[in-house]
Formats: C-alpha cells, structure tokens, sequence
C-alpha cells in the first residue's frame, strides 16, 4: 500500500480520539488507584493521610493473599485445561461436514454469548441441593440417598470452573475452528493415501497447523479466568470458607464489604502489575512464533 | 466409512446436549410452580407448564393450579432493568460503531507510524480486571455527578466496547482484496470517500455482526453495573437480576428472569452464527503487523 503524509494524517484523524478516550478511561483510575494505595483512608470520617508504602507491607504480610493466588491459579488452570480440551473437541466435530452442522454451530456457540452472571445462575440451578438436576439425576439412578451439596470445600473451585468452561470453552473452539479450516484437503488425502489412522493424522496433519491458535487459546482462557469476578460473586460469594476466593474477590471484598479501599488499592495495584507482566510476555510469545 | 460417520453424530449429538441442558433446566424451572421445585426426584418435564411466572416477573399475578400466585416482589426492578438495559446498548452500539468502524479499517488496512504500539495500548486497557479501576470511577462518578446516569454506564460501556469492536472490524477489513479499494480511487473518490462508498457497504455484514456483539457486550456486562448503577432509576437487568440472589428467594421467578436475559443473546448467536465465524477474529498480533 502506498504511504503518503495525506493518508497518515487520515489514519491519525480516525485513530487517536478512540485511543485517547479510551486510554483516558483507563488512565485515570490506573493513576487514581496508586495514589490511593499509598494512603491510608479512613471512609466513616473522611480522612486520607499519605502513608507510605504501610499498605503494600499490609499486603504482604496478608497470609489470606498467597492463598487467594493459588485459588486463583487452580481456577485459571483447571479452566483452561477445561477450555482448551472442549475447545478441541467442539472445532474437531464442527470441521466434519455432516447434516445440521450449521445448527450445531449455533447452539454451540450460545453459551459464549450468555453472559457469565446468567451462567452462574444456570448452574447454580443445575449443582443445586434442593432442585438440581445432578442432584435429582443421582437420585432418580439411585446412586445417592439425599441429596448432596457440591460447594464443598474441595469440590468448589472445580465447580465454578466448569461451569465458567461451559461458558468459555465455544471461544477457544472458534480460534481452533478457523484454524482447522485453512488446512488443505489433499494434506488429509495424502496422510491416508499413507495409511495413518485418524489420530495420526491429527497428530501429524492437524497439530501442527493448530499450534498458534492453541496458544492464543491458552493466553485468553487464562487471562479471562484468572480475573473473573462475575462468577464467584454470583456463584458463591468467595464461599464456603474462603474456598472459591480468588485474588479479584479478595480485592471485592475488601473494597465492598470491609471497604478498605486503601488496602485494596495496593493489592489491585499488585494484580495490576501481575497482568502487565503476563500480557507482555503474551504478546512476547505470540510475535516471536509468528516472526520464526 | 460408516463407523465413522457415527462417531461424529454422537460427538455432535453430546455437544448439543452440553450446550443445551443448563438452558433447558433454566426453561424448566421457570415454568414449574414454587411447590414443584422442590419436589424429589425433580420435575424433568413441567407438568402444568405455563409462562404464568413471565408474567409474574413483569409484575402480574398469575393462574396456577395451585391458586392465585402473587406477582414477584422483585417486578418492578426487572422491568426498569429490562428498559434501562436497552436504553444503554443502543447508543453504546451506535456511537461504538460510529467510531470503531472506521478505526477498525485504518488499523486494518493502513500503514502508518506507531501502528503497532497504538494498537497494543488499545488492546491492553481490555486486560485490566475491571475490579482494579473500580473504586476511582466510583469516586469520580460521586464527584461528578455520573454516578446512577445512563451517561455515565454508556461511558463507561464504551472504554470496553470500542477496543473489542475496533479489533474485530481490523481483523474483518484486513482480508478485503486491496483492489476494491483502489477501483474506487481511481474513479477519483477521496480516502474517506472510497472508505464509506466502497468499503463499508462490501462489509455491511461483519459491520452488523459486530453490532450484534456490541449490543450484546453491553446487555450483558454485569459488574459496572453492580457497582455504578445498583439501587439506583438506571439500575440495569443484570444488577436487578442479582439483587433476586439476596432477597426472598423466588426461583421460578429467577429462571423467568434469566430466560429473559439471555433471549437477545440466543438471538444474536442464531442470527449471526455465520457471519461470527467468518470474522478473522484469530490473531491479534499477525493482523496487526501487516
């Protein structure tokens, strides 16, 4: 394409309010917020002092934050593992073509365009103890006498994560899906004409083109599971204990519950820092593959 | 050849149904009636089904065979939500379309300076956790007035929905074959000119999906919401939906809520599906180092 000073001056003219506004948007309570962190606050007066780094020391001698990491963690793996596989399996069965794929492909598709706090709901209907349908299925087969509560102290990060795969995982299907679709037809012919079973030929044939879109899969589930906080809040509020609470709830809860918005100012600071980090080294990963 | 063929319609026909279940058990619940629910082993089919708890959510009374049931407490909060909901994803779709399409196109199909930075700082604003800029917009909607103001969701809507919808577009106008554009160059249209002439009309279809999904961000996003809208006259579906958790719960009347919020999302998803997957929403960073 021909680059000429007028067409700079063009793309400048449409570009730079968005990103201004936008960045604006973000700016301000990114600013705000460190600020905040380093106060100390007290809401019921109305009095904020400068004090130092005293927050961040708070957070770190918080024995409550390592462990909201490592549930937050857990969450993001088990959810990936979750997506990535589902998200494998959804694009590999929409690739075939068979009667009423289009179809599929839709009610695939619904559970990403249901928002995360209607997916809580859904599935807080289906794990419930009272009149879910887990429940009354073990039930009805006679495999269980009552019924059983699912939010346990073990069971519930990998409840919540399966629920919020059912809502995840079409996403990564379509990375892989359009990625399956560029693979050309006589690749296939040929690993056959050589007689390689169809795992092999996804192993040999499929694999290799799926690469990148694995990986881009893999950033975004964990980037989206590591920070939700729709889920948890309307799922199980951090709960039972303080078993489903990840970092962001952690940060909720303080903000909204014992509103020590200074506290929580430093620890979102921290997160903040932690997703920075991950998305360069995202953004790091996916450039260099596509510059090999 | 055969054995194949079945184990691609039982794969498909599993999909179906893990994609389907939850959303049949939440149409389920909604047409049993409170004394149902709980009953052991539970109702697979509703027995008296009827859309008696729609009504009751839209604030009615309903018929049942179990008498009179009372419309929800919970009514009016819906409704409004039903309506401020709405009222906030329509300008947030035009005016995110108005400028992401454009945006979209420049970023897709020019090259130009600090094409790349500006595109990652674009991007980057979506990874922050929303739960980390909280607190200063809650002060600075205090302050300013925005707090409870369908000006001030529609703001806030908008930092989310033009960075998703710029980069869609991007990814879309980037396949366009280059010619299309230079046919209108040469019958002697201006940049801007062979843009909305030439351009936007070849990509009607992907400019009507990604305002499907801008709608559809903003019917669905739930935190701002809580936080900025919450107990106030604009509080949305998604903050009334949730204040139903806390109060008396009525869950025939949830489900017949939620059913309602997902409806524009069934919708979209239906209606789009097609052009959803034509959309090269792939690769981020191979787009933007054309």
């Amino acid at each position: 394409m021909r680059r000429t000073s007028t067409d700079t001056r063009f793309a400048y003219l449409l570009v730079l309010p968005v990103i201004i506004f936008v960045l604006g948007m973000v700016a301000y309570p990114i600013a705000y917020s460190l600020w905040l962190s380093f106060q100390s606050i007290n809401l019921r007066i109305g009095v904020a002092r400068f004090a130092g780094v005293s927050q961040y020391v708070k957070v770190f001698q918080d024995a409550r934050v390592p462990r909201a990491f490592l549930i937050s963690i857990e969450f993001s793996v088990l959810t990936v593992a979750l997506c990535t596989l589902l998200g494998l399996g959804m694009a590999l069965v929409l690739n075939e073509s068979f009667k009423g794929r289009s179809f599929l492909r839709v009610l695939v598709l619904i559970p990403w365009a249901i928002s995360e706090y209607v997916t809580a709901v859904l599935w807080r209907m289906l794990y419930n103890d009272q009149f879910g349908l887990f429940n009354s299925i073990l039930y009805s087969l006679g495999l269980i006498d009552s019924y059983v509560n699912l939010f346990t102290d073990e069971l519930a990060v990998p409840v919540v994560a399966l629920a919020y795969s059912w809502h995840l995982a079409p996403l990564g299907a379509f990375f892989l899906l359009a990625s399956l679709q560029v693979i050309p037809e006589d690749l296939y012919k040929a690993a056959k004409v050589d007689g390689m079973d169809s795992f092999r030929r996804f192993r040999h044939v499929s694999l290799p083109f799926l690469r990148n879109a694995l990986l881009i899969t893999i950033v975004i589930c964990s980037l989206f599971s590591f920070t939700t906080l729709d889920m948890i809040i309307m799922m199980t509020g951090g709960g039972p204990g303080d078993s489903t609470t990840t970092i962001t709830y952690l940060i909720f809860k303080e903000l909204f519950v014992n509103l020590r918005v200074d506290y929580a100012s430093a620890l979102s600071y921290l997160l903040l820092l932690c997703m920075v980090a991950f998305s360069v080294l995202y953004f790091s990963l996916l450039t260099k593959r596509r510059g090999r | 050849m055969g054995k194949n063929r079945v184990t691609i319609y039982v794969a498909a026909i599993l999909l179906a149904l893990w994609s389907l279940i939850p959303i049949y058990w939440l149409l389920n619940m909604s047409m049993l009636w409170s004394v149902q629910i709980f009953h052991m082993p539970s109702y697979y089919l509703p027995p008296t089904p009827s859309l008696g708890n729609y009504l009751r959510a839209l604030g009615m009374p309903a018929e049942s065979p179990f008498g009179v049931m009372m419309a929800s407490g919970h009514a009016s909060f819906i409704k409004a939500g039903i309506i401020n909901s709405v009222i906030v994803a329509i300008p947030v779709t035009i005016l995110t379309m108005l400028v992401a399409t454009p945006a979209g196109y420049v970023f897709g199909r020019m090259n130009f300076p600090h094409k790349n930075k500006l595109f990652f700082a674009l991007l980057f604003s979506r990874t922050l956790p929303p739960v980390s800029i909280a607190v200063p917009y809650y002060f600075f909607y205090q302050v300013t007035g925005l707090l409870g103001t369908y000006v001030g969701l529609i703001l806030i809507y908008l930092s989310i929905t033009i960075p998703f919808t710029t980069w869609v577009l991007m990814g879309f106008f980037n396949t366009l074959p280059a010619e299309i554009e230079r046919a209108g160059r040469v019958d002697g249209c201006s940049r801007f000119q062979a843009f909305y002439k030439v351009i936007v009309p070849m990509g009607s279809s992907a400019v009507a999906t990604c305002a499907g999904l801008t709608f559809l961000l903003s019917w669905n996003e739930f935190f701002f919401a809580l936080l900025l809208s919450t107990g106030t006259p604009v509080e949305t579906l998604p903050a009334a939906v949730s204040g139903m958790l806390i109060l008396v719960p009525e869950f025939e009347v949830l489900a017949a809520a939620n059913v309602l919020a997902i409806i524009p999302a069934v919708t979209i998803a239906a209606f789009l599906q097609r052009y959803i997957i034509r959309l090269r929403l792939v690769d981020p960073v191979t787009i933007g180092a054309v």
